[in-house]
């Protein structure tokens, strides 16, 4: 008999598409076997997201030529001794509605803050505030509710050793919400206050509906603490999904650990990551577009942020529209299309969510879409955690319409246009839209990270220096020159308003000295004027992005044509439609 | 891979949920016969709840007695000003309902007062038979008749003869093409692009209006109408697929239910236009298709929006698009012979 590999599947079901992912040990190493993707199956006419798994495990037992499903088209877990099935199941989803949720604290800019930031990490629609210090009007609050039907309710306050009647105040408000709601419709309440009062809450609440007390998110009034509380909720919201959505209950029953949220895996991704970098100045970025939502993790030495917002390139673009105005859309268009065109052809990708751009025009909307998807997600991200700037050691990209374009160079150009990193970036690609599998499989074994984010399997696109310049367009911003490790070196200038490339092989390193010219700064810290350090190639070389932050779009429609184009030569997208990826 | 299916068809049984947007009470059926306006089910979907302080009324009432002088029980319903607690004594003290409605909670320190609304009426929308009831939210529909559906509707319903306004699925709709024989009538087009039709058409009045396509600025206009607009197509200014437009068009004169809801991938509900009629052992829609050859499709998107053709050929990996990328697609015959390449979710499948 063959020595044993221990194999891991990972499902994730999407509200587009379905992969099984399968990971195998192989010489001490995790490796990707193989993947089988599908459409998704929530919706009509089968309402059963277990048929598309079945479908997508079905397509990666025809790659790998393993045998996982049994007859009954339930996964054969553990491996059996012929050497069919797999050794573990998690299954990970983004499907379903967004989850309605109530925040309810004490003090707006503490408690509150943090269940605001608690409520994103799920992508939490907040149908309600509650801050009964601000002598808001209890009526109002239960008509909300009436109306509304929150799905959970998210109940903090009070300090470790601080306030507390005003807390027990607020659940007896949530108590009277439990009892107008009929027993099936009773919001689950998460209390993540404080903890001296916990099992009060908890009494008081227990027989009305479905209590889970965590950490206080809010232990002193300086410290935050989100980790636990965003652990209990992801699983909260998937176990109120496998309630919602057809078939997701027998994904989870194969499932060997409570079935998570996608975004919440990719985060976990994002923060492991993050401490395999603790020596970074900057956090690392994990930015997923998907057809329904977007996710940003932002995780620094293994802390994170995590923020999923309704925007999306399918059934995300209606919110997308309800949050920004066409024009800025059309801005980032290479293309004088009038705008009844563009208008039109976003209402009609919301209707078709999962509808491909078939010509040039098309593709080109949809990438503008994608920039000021990540703008908007971007901002919202800044003002949530109140980050003062953008600077990133890592950009990590996922979902298919901002990973796999007609080139690379055309991810590279919208997550520079929507996400406007200051400082050394590096960029990767996640095109087997593996992270968010990574992350699942982490907590079956840790080592699943370690191996897979060393491997090959991502394309690292290289190192992008985004300088901060307040100098006139055309006028030189920095100056540089790159040692090449054979001993050649190169010196180049860089222009206001210019994206240069300098070749730099994927992996290769080289020494890069870059002196900022005028009122520039390698970084937005304004005593960062010079530069020395070591730069890692990519696919699409070293990149230095001198658009400015924020880069500056001309109101003159032809300006701003012309400015397109250019960036677009620049960065190196030929104005021929290109076969292939490259 | 299972495909996208759209229903356009001359005769066909189907079966439909009709549902309360929130929980409420059933009042239909099974076995019965339905109309268009027949009530199936009610609810209240914007309720209000009143908070009555008790503190007031209870204080310095011994907690013991406390129980003696609540009057009223929970779930039941009381007129403005009925006494719900009274202390009694010489210093009566009573809380008095402010409003009518039904007593939902009474505690020592509060009563809550759902105050009386009215209740939303679900109708059928179709003529039909109920299958099976759902309990507190409708029923599933069992129909028989022609059926067109759409992709987007403005929320309203309704029942109609149905006329025909222009004599092209192209053309556009103006406002002289809505002449006096549209007034109370169920308009077809193929498609619209300004405000002024619309005016026009809220003036005659129309019953309802169907076009092809529609052009996405006049969205907002369209749902503050208050007859119902459903659009076959989409937004573009392609018109209306010949499918559609040439059944329809062949139904003119006939009263028609026009379901003009929200495209609710969740629920499975699709704006639709029906037509019932009597027939026996009708086949039923055909919902659960692969992609195959031979199959009739319809193309959602630009540049061959609501263009109709037979798949020739599924490739059975991704191919490069013409744009550079990567999709499942097949190979498209159009009526006029030409081959286009189109990825596989850009088409519906016409049933």
């Amino acid at each position: 008999m063959a020595e044993h590999s221990t194999t891991i599947l990972i499902i994730d079901i999407g509200a587009v598409e379905t992969t099984a992912t399968l990971l195998m040990h192989v010489d001490g190493r995790y490796e990707l076997t193989g993947q089988g993707v599908t459409n998704s199956t929530c919706y009509a006419p089968t309402f059963d997201v277990w048929h598309g798994c079945v479908s997508a495990i079905g397509k990666l037992e025809g790659r790998t030529q393993r045998l996982i499903l049994a007859d009954d088209e339930s996964v054969i877990h553990p491996t059996n001794l012929r050497g069919e099935g797999v050794d573990y199941v998690v299954v990970t989803t983004s499907s379903g509605p967004s989850l309605k949720l109530v925040a309810a604290g004490l003090l707006e800019d503490v408690s509150l803050k943090s269940c605001r930031r608690l409520a994103a990490s799920v992508g939490g629609r907040l149908v309600d505030q509650i801050s009964l210090t601000k002598g808001s009007a209890v009526d109002a609050h239960l008509d909300r509710a009436l109306k509304t039907r929150p799905e959970i309710i998210v109940l903090a306050g009070g300090t470790e050793g601080g306030a507390s009647r005003a807390v027990i105040k607020t659940a007896e408000l949530i108590k009277a919400v439990c009892h107008l709601l009929p027993g099936s419709k009773r919001p689950a309440v998460l209390y993540a206050g404080n903890q001296a009062i916990a099992d009060q809450i908890k009494a008081m609440l227990d027989g009305q509906t479905e209590v889970i007390t965590v950490a206080n998110i809010r232990p002193s009034m300086e410290k935050e603490s989100l980790s636990a509380a965003q652990y209990a909720l992801a699983e909260i919201l998937a176990y109120i999904r496998t309630k919602q959505v057809g078939g997701l209950n027998r994904a989870a029953q194969n499932s060997v650990l409570p079935l998570l949220p996608t975004s919440f895996t990719f985060g976990r991704t994002m923060r492991l990551l993050s401490t395999y970098t603790v020596t970074e100045r900057n956090p690392v970025l994990g930015v997923s577009v998907e057809s329904n939502q977007t996710t940003l993790a932002d995780a620094f030495r293994g802390s994170l942020r995590l923020d999923v917002l309704p925007y999306g390139t399918g059934t995300g673009v209606s919110m997308l529209l309800e949050n920004t105005r066409l024009e800025e859309i059309q801005q980032w268009i290479a293309s004088d299309l009038p705008s009844v065109m563009v208008r039109d052809y976003l209402h009609q990708k919301a209707l078709y969510p999962a509808s491909v751009p078939i010509d040039q025009e098309s593709l080109l909307i949809e990438q503008a879409m994608i920039r000021v998807i990540l703008q908007l997600s971007m901002t919202h991200a800044r003002q949530l955690f109140e980050k003062p700037n953008n600077g990133f050691t890592r950009i990590v990209a996922a979902g298919n319409a901002l990973t796999n374009g007609p080139t690379i160079r055309h991810s590279l150009l919208m997550l520079l246009d929507g996400i406007q990193p200051s400082g050394l970036t590096q960029f990767v690609l996640d095109e087997g839209q593996l992270m968010a599998a990574i992350g699942a499989a982490a907590a079956i074994d840790s080592a699943v990270p370690v191996h897979m984010l060393a491997s090959s399997l991502f394309a690292e696109l290289g190192t992008v220096i985004s300088p901060v310049s307040e100098e006139k367009i055309d006028r030189p911003i920095v100056h540089a020159k790159l040692q090449y490790q054979d001993g050649s070196d190169m010196t180049f200038e860089v222009k206001k308003g210019e994206i240069k490339v300098v070749p730099l092989q994927p992996r290769q390193e080289a020494e890069l000295e870059i002196t900022a010219l005028g009122r520039t700064w390698i970084t937005e810290n304004p005593l960062r004027t010079r530069l020395i350090t070591s730069v890692v190639g990519g696919l699409c070389g070293l990149v230095i992005d001198g658009r400015g932050r924020p880069i500056y779009l001309p109101s003159n429609r032809d300006d701003l044509l012309f400015l397109q184009q250019t960036w677009r030569q620049q960065i190196g997208i030929s104005s021929q439609v290109m076969a292939g990826r490259q | 891979m299972i495909a996208s299916v759209t229903v356009i068809n001359g005769l066909v049984g189907f079966q439909r949920p009709r549902l309360l947007p929130v929980d409420g009470h059933v009042v239909a059926h099974i076995g019965q016969q339905v109309m268009p306006e027949t009530v199936l089910a009610e609810a209240i979907i914007a309720p209000h709840v009143e908070v009555l302080d008790a503190r007031v009324v209870f204080s310095g009432v011994n907690r013991a007695n406390m129980k003696e002088m609540i009057e009223r029980n929970v779930g039941e319903k009381v007129e403005k000003g009925d006494v719900i607690i009274a202390t009694g004594g010489k210093l009566n003290r009573v809380l008095r309902a402010t409003t009518a409605g039904i007593i939902r909670s009474i505690s020592t320190s509060q009563v809550l007062l759902e105050a009386a609304r009215k209740p939303f009426q679900l109708r059928a929308g179709y003529t039909g038979t109920v299958q099976e009831i759902i309990p507190e939210r409708g029923v599933m529909l069992r129909m028989q008749g022609s059926l067109v559906q759409g992709v987007w509707g403005n929320g309203h319903l309704m029942t109609g003869k149905l006329i025909s306004a222009t004599i092209d699925a192209r053309k556009p709709l103006q406002p002289e093409d809505l002449r006096g024989e549209c007034v109370d009538a169920i308009v077809l087009a193929g498609r619209c692009r300004d405000a002024d039709t619309l005016q026009r058409a809220a003036m005659l009045p129309v019953r309802g209006l169907i076009v092809g396509t529609i052009s996405s600025h006049l969205i907002p206009m369209v749902r503050s109408l208050k007859f119902p607009v459903m659009v076959v197509n989409g937004f573009s200014p392609a018109g209306m697929d010949e499918s559609a437009y040439r059944l329809l068009r062949s139904n003119q004169g006939r009263r028609v239910s026009l379901l003009a809801q929200a495209w609710d991938r969740e629920l499975g509900i699709r704006p639709e236009v029906f037509i019932p009629l009597p027939a026996e052992d009708i086949r039923l829609v055909q919902e659960l298709i692969d992609y195959r050859e031979g199959l009739t499709v319809r193309i959602n998107t630009l540049p061959y929006m609501a263009q109709v053709g037979t798949i020739s050929f599924v490739h059975p990996d991704k191919v490069t698009l013409p744009n550079g990328l990567m999709a499942r697609a097949a190979d498209v015959t159009l009526k006029n012979g030409q081959s286009i390449l189109v990825p596989l979710n850009n088409l519906d499948v016409l049933e």
